[in-house]
């Protein structure tokens, strides 16, 4: 307990610097909130433990979403990429999605940079050891309410209501502050917990395992150890992240390259341009050769050699899953992507393992290219504590803890734009508790940063959880392109997006629906049409036609149509761009609203919070289990949940009515 | 209140008449579609139709625009009805086979099956139910859902959700080859651009499968409700000869029903397990009293509301303009057998004439050539007089029940398959799945990128899902693990 002193009171205390704690500490500071974010090691702020790259597919789509609303990830990759592609390009708009090589150093220090330098952020190396609570409704301060918590009253699964409400332990309690290892106690009103995976996390690799935080640096011990005892559940999942090797000792003839984007598509929508791509990547293929080798030393991996426990992500499979589970497959693909301009080490995308060390680099070996391989740090797997995210309120605050919020890899995600997206939320969340205003809360049908929450809270996840365009079923209309225009006039009413970010949302938008009304309204006859179509082997028209018409036909582009379209004004690409998907795709987009519309008929209906689901005969036991569980906010929320049926919706809704 | 919802009110079983509530905002639309007034035209044409007011005519088919029953509608405004929302109800003439098409027609106009217990729902949320009575909707809504569970759960144990999961297979294996490329496009970056999208084949095989079982859906339908088959063509064809000798032929009872609103005298056969019921619509006309050749124009209705129509021609007398008029009339949709009749006389035209009658473009392929000819009389002209009828009661008629029989069951249903799809709800999922598929084949064939068509094959995924209760998204994400070496 604390009894080493007592440091300044903040209104928010953000733990842990990592993706979701650096956009956290950031929109709670911004937001004129008394900001302290501490982390292990200042070394370690917004670290790429594992690729070095952000954005990807529905990862892109959040980046641009966290920018739209201010937040910080989209400038920084700006400024620090080394590479650029926007990936699905062959595809339609919906699915396009940015990504790009990080510098991952430079990433680092322009974080550290821009925390440094926010005003109302006190940045802070410093381990947390316990949160600080207090029984709720009990006026003592820090020091008499601390770790009032006892494990016994840690009692989730039963189906009492009050634990479901509290949370933990049957009683009500709420956030008072942290203690750190050192002994120091810092009282704060919030607090956003955003561990990533240094939560009692270990580091295997074969049979060998030791208490470590990803890439070296110190775990979080105390502080699990203190969260169990307070009475949290906590559940543990595993990842793993391939070797390092040295470019100087790759043989890239052997390879083959795949170099970044000509034109580059910026992240920030603050951003007109972005700069030039520096490196290129490597694409190679495992062979028959290393398959045999992981094989027959399968029961030397943690996993198969039953060391690790943990639940991994079926999407990122370690070479050693990859040779068991699809033996057929003659070779499987990696990436060789450098990490930064300043460093030879190179990320091998595609091959993490938990093999001993030697066995490591005999199997890199085999792989074309890499023969000479010299490792400057070896693959391994990694084990870490994290919370169900089902405990969780659709605002990311943690469900009978008031003030405690949770963001990033503790919440049961993968993903550093998962984490900041998060972070992002959190921090908005905590500053606004803080004012007494209702919580941010982006519908799935409006963001994939909603699709993500409300996929962790709704339906919690049993392995690490990545976002993917798939998962947002109306991504039709949540595309990357028109992220500002969904999400800045909630950005900047939230107070986080700029002046200047708002006007320019606003210029984009009118520009482009000025052009897409006089699109509509230009008429060309066959005359001027047809020499065009011909061209672009579309069939002819008669009479006349709009240039929204001929823009519709798959042949034609926006781009194409110039040719017979002088009186086209200068407006920017950007505007340029959304004129031509809205209009392009007009049917698609119009049938997406309409789900849309539908989808928010339910999604409008609350559910007072105060309902005591185990008490309705009307439902089925399962259903007012889960219901009961994950307490959702809306009707629309709880026909998510899986074991709620329609018919215990349509009994739901006569009781609420009825209430 | 979202949806606009319909389903029979009134209790299953052969009642006298029959109703169809539809609740919701597009009632009024719904019911101006297929209703046709017969009187007060003018009032339902004029700004909707008016409050509370019982009105006269006929529920008529969207596509073909034939009569499906003469009805009673009534439309109530919204909040002064039963749900608080704008209700339309249709009163027809009962029994399991206007009622189950008018049903199929409003959700073929846009209204979906009424979830168990939600007229009642609505009526309660509301306010037109009291709220005492809220415990008392809860326990139907329950009740409901139990006995449509219990239901759909027979039908699970069969062999139809058997087949529905065999196109959500499909269907599933499209989504995840969709998934899996869009998002994780380096994993199909091969050198040299790689193997082509493999949706389309997929996806059309699943587009026939589904529409196989909605023929079986049609089928099913006739089975569960009789076929409804009529003979016409000009007099003194010998169509009550035929009737009279089917009639025999399958011992059936022959009710002779004059001064109902039909007129028409019915026989209730049994062919091949499958009620049929004939329809004389000589009866009509020769009840009448009248000589002239109102013929088909006459029995118009009674062609209309049939499944199957046996058009009779005489063959002993050349091809007449009135045979010609009759055949120029029929609807290519319907089922059609040619019968040829009194081959016993010397034959005055061939069947190759007779077929060539019949000349609508699409049809042709569904009607089929009944020639009744006795050998042993072709010869001489013996038996002239007891020779046809003789010969009904022989192989004719069941020969000509064969024909029947093979009319109603086509394709996969005549295959040996066993008819599955009964419910009208059943059969409106397996619609708008197909459609989906459809529509999703058309994007992809279009050159549109797959994430367009995704939304529709989802859409269909999901409806077959919800149709035998299971309705799981994740699974899409399972397959694309399963299937796919994906990893970082």
């Amino acid at each position: 307990m604390g009894n080493s002193g007592t440091g300044e009171a903040y209104d928010v205390i953000v733990v842990g610097a990592g993706h979701a704690g650096c956009e956290a500490a950031l929109a709670s500071a911004r937001l004129g909130k008394r900001t302290l974010l501490l982390t292990i090691n200042l070394d370690s702020i917004a670290h790429m433990p594992c690729n070095p790259s952000i954005g990807g597919t529905g990862k892109g789509q959040l980046v641009k979403e966290i920018d739209a609303l201010g937040g910080e990830m989209g400038l920084l990759i700006d400024k620090t990429f080394i590479q650029s592609r926007m990936l699905n390009r062959s595809k339609g708009p919906a699915v396009h999605s940015p990504r790009a090589q990080a510098d991952k150093m430079r990433y680092h220090i322009e974080m550290k940079r821009t925390l440094e330098r926010q005003e109302g952020l006190h940045l802070r190396q410093g381990e947390v050891a316990e949160l600080l609570f207090e029984d709720e409704g009990d006026g003592s301060g820090v020091g008499s309410g601390v770790g009032s918590g006892t494990p016994d009253e840690a009692d989730f699964s039963a189906g009492s209501v009050n634990a479901a409400v509290s949370g933990l332990g049957g009683k009500a309690r709420k956030i008072v502050g942290v203690r750190l290892k050192s002994g120091t106690s810092y009282p704060a009103a919030a607090v956003v917990l955003a561990a990533g995976a240094y939560l009692g996390s270990r580091i295997f690799v074969s049979d060998r395992s030791f208490a470590s935080g990803p890439g070296g640096f110190a775990p979080a011990v105390e502080l699990s150890e203190s969260m169990k005892a307070a009475g949290f559940v906590l559940r543990r999942f595993k990842t793993g992240t391939p070797a390092r090797v040295l470019a100087s000792s790759l043989d890239y003839e052997k390879m083959q390259e795949q170099k970044g984007d000509e034109k580059i598509v910026p992240f920030s929508f603050l951003n007109d341009e972005a700069g030039e791509n520096k490196i290129s990547c490597w694409l190679t293929y495992t062979n028959p050769r290393g398959h045999a080798v992981v094989a027959e030393n399968i029961e030397k991996t943690a996993p198969y050699g039953g060391y690790t426990t943990g639940v991994g992500p079926r999407y990122c499979l370690s070479i050693e899953d990859k040779v068991s589970r699809f033996p057929e497959r003659e070779r499987h693909q990696l990436f060789l992507e450098p990490e930064g301009t300043d460093t030879e080490e190179v990320y091998i995308q595609g091959m993490s393992t938990s093999l001993p060390e030697p066995l490591q680099e005999a199997f890199y070996r085999t792989i074309p290219g890499m023969e000479r391989a010299e490792f400057s740090r070896y693959a391994y797997s990694i084990e870490y504590d994290c919370l169900d995210p089902q405990r969780l309120t659709p605002a990311l605050a943690y469900r009978g803890v008031s003030g405690l919020f949770c963001a990033g890899q503790i919440n049961g995600t993968s993903g550093y734009e998962e984490a900041a997206a998060q972070g992002l939320v959190a921090g908005i969340n905590a500053a606004r508790g803080l004012d007494g205003k209702e919580p941010f809360v982006p519908g799935r049908e409006e963001a994939y940063i909603g699709v993500l929450i409300d996929d962790l809270v709704t339906k919690g996840t049993d392995e690490p959880y990545r976002i993917m365009t798939s998962r947002a079923e109306f991504r039709l209309v949540l595309r990357q392109d028109n992220a500002d225009l969904r999400l800045t006039p909630a950005g900047y009413e939230l107070g986080l997006a700029s002046e200047l970010r708002m006007e320019r949302c606003l210029a984009k938008k009118t520009a482009a629906e000025t052009e897409m009304a006089r699109l509509r309204a230009a008429r060309v006859g066959a005359a001027q049409a047809n020499p065009l179509l011909s061209g672009l082997g579309g069939a002819p028209v008669s009479g006349t036609i709009s240039l929204a018409e001929l823009l519709v036909r798959p042949e034609v582009s926006y781009e194409a149509l110039g040719a017979i379209d002088p009186a086209r004004p200068m407006i920017s690409a950007a505007a340029r761009e959304q004129a031509e998907i809205e209009i392009k795709y007009a049917g698609y987009i119009e049938k997406q609203k309409k789900q849309i519309d539908k989808f928010r008929r339910l999604e409008s209906k609350q559910i007072p919070p105060s309902i005591d689901y185990l008490s309705l005969e009307g439902l089925r036991l399962e259903a007012r289990q889960k219901l009961n569980a994950i307490r959702p906010a809306s009707l629309g929320q709880a026909a998510r949940i899986s074991g709620v049926s329609p018919a215990d919706i349509s009994v739901l809704m006569v009781v609420i009515k009825s209430l | 209140m979202g949806e606009t919802i319909a389903a029979v009110s009134t209790a299953p079983g052969e009642g006298g008449i029959g109703i169809v509530r539809i609740s919701g905002e597009n009632a009024a639309r719904i019911l101006e579609k297929m209703f046709a007034p017969l009187r007060g035209k003018a009032a339902a044409n004029q700004g909707g139709f008016p409050d509370k007011k019982m009105m006269y005519g006929h529920i008529k088919e969207p596509s073909s625009a034939q009569t499906v029953d003469e009805v009673l509608a009534v439309f109530m405004k919204a909040p002064h009805s039963y749900t608080g929302e704008d209700v339309a109800e249709i009163q027809c003439h009962g029994g399991p086979v206007p009622l189950r098409r008018i049903l199929e027609i409003s959700y073929e106009l846009g209204a979906v099956p009424a979830a168990p217990g939600e007229f009642t729902k609505r009526a309660f949320l509301n306010g037109r139910i009291d709220l005492v009575q809220a415990g008392a909707v809860i326990d139907l809504i329950r009740a409901k859902t139990e006995r449509s569970y219990r239901a759909a759960k027979d039908q699970a144990e069969g062999k139809l959700s058997a087949r529905i999961r065999a196109v959500r297979g499909g269907l599933l294996g499209v989504l995840a080859e969709i998934t899996a490329r869009i998002d994780y496009p380096e994993a199909f970056e091969e050198e040299g651009g790689g193997t082509p999208d493999p949706y389309l084949p997929m996806l059309k095989k699943a587009g026939d499968e589904a529409g196989a079982l909605l023929a079986d859906a049609d089928a099913g339908r006739l089975v569960r409700d009789g076929v409804r088959a009529a003979i016409i063509g000009k007099p003194n064809t010998g169509k009550s000869s035929l009737f009279n000798a089917m009639a025999r032929e399958s011992a059936a009872i022959v009710t002779d029903i004059p001064g109902t609103t039909r007129d028409a005298i019915e026989i209730f056969l049994n062919i091949s397990g499958v009620p049929v019921i004939l329809t004389d619509t000589a009866g009509i006309r020769e009840a009448a009293g009248e000589v002239e050749t109102l013929g088909i124009r006459k029995s118009r209705s009674i062609y209309e509301r049939a499944d199957i129509a046996l058009f009779v021609l005489d063959g002993s007398l050349p091809l007449s303009a009135e045979d010609r008029e009759i055949a120029a009339s029929l609807n290519p949709e319907k089922k059609t057998i040619l019968v040829v009749n009194k081959r016993d006389l010397p034959p005055a035209f061939d069947l190759e004439e007779a077929a060539a009658l019949l000349s609508f473009p699409a049809g042709i392929a569904e009607t089929s050539l009944f020639s009744r000819s006795l050998p042993s009389l072709e010869e001489g002209n013996g038996g002239a007089a007891t020779g046809f009828e003789a010969g009904f009661e022989t192989d004719g008629a069941a020969e000509l029940e064969k024909e029947i029989a093979g009319r109603v069951f086509t394709g996969a249903v005549s295959a040996g398959g066993s008819l599955l799809v009964t419910k009208a709800r059943h059969k409106a999922a397996l619609l708008q799945a197909k459609e989906e598929i459809e529509e999703a084949v058309r994007i992809l064939s279009r050159g549109d990128a797959p994430e367009f068509a995704e939304v529709n094959v989802r859409a269909a995924y999901d409806t077959l899902g919800e149709m035998i209760g299971e309705t799981v998204t994740e699974d899409i994400l399972d397959r694309v693990f399963e299937e796919f070496c994906i990893g970082k």
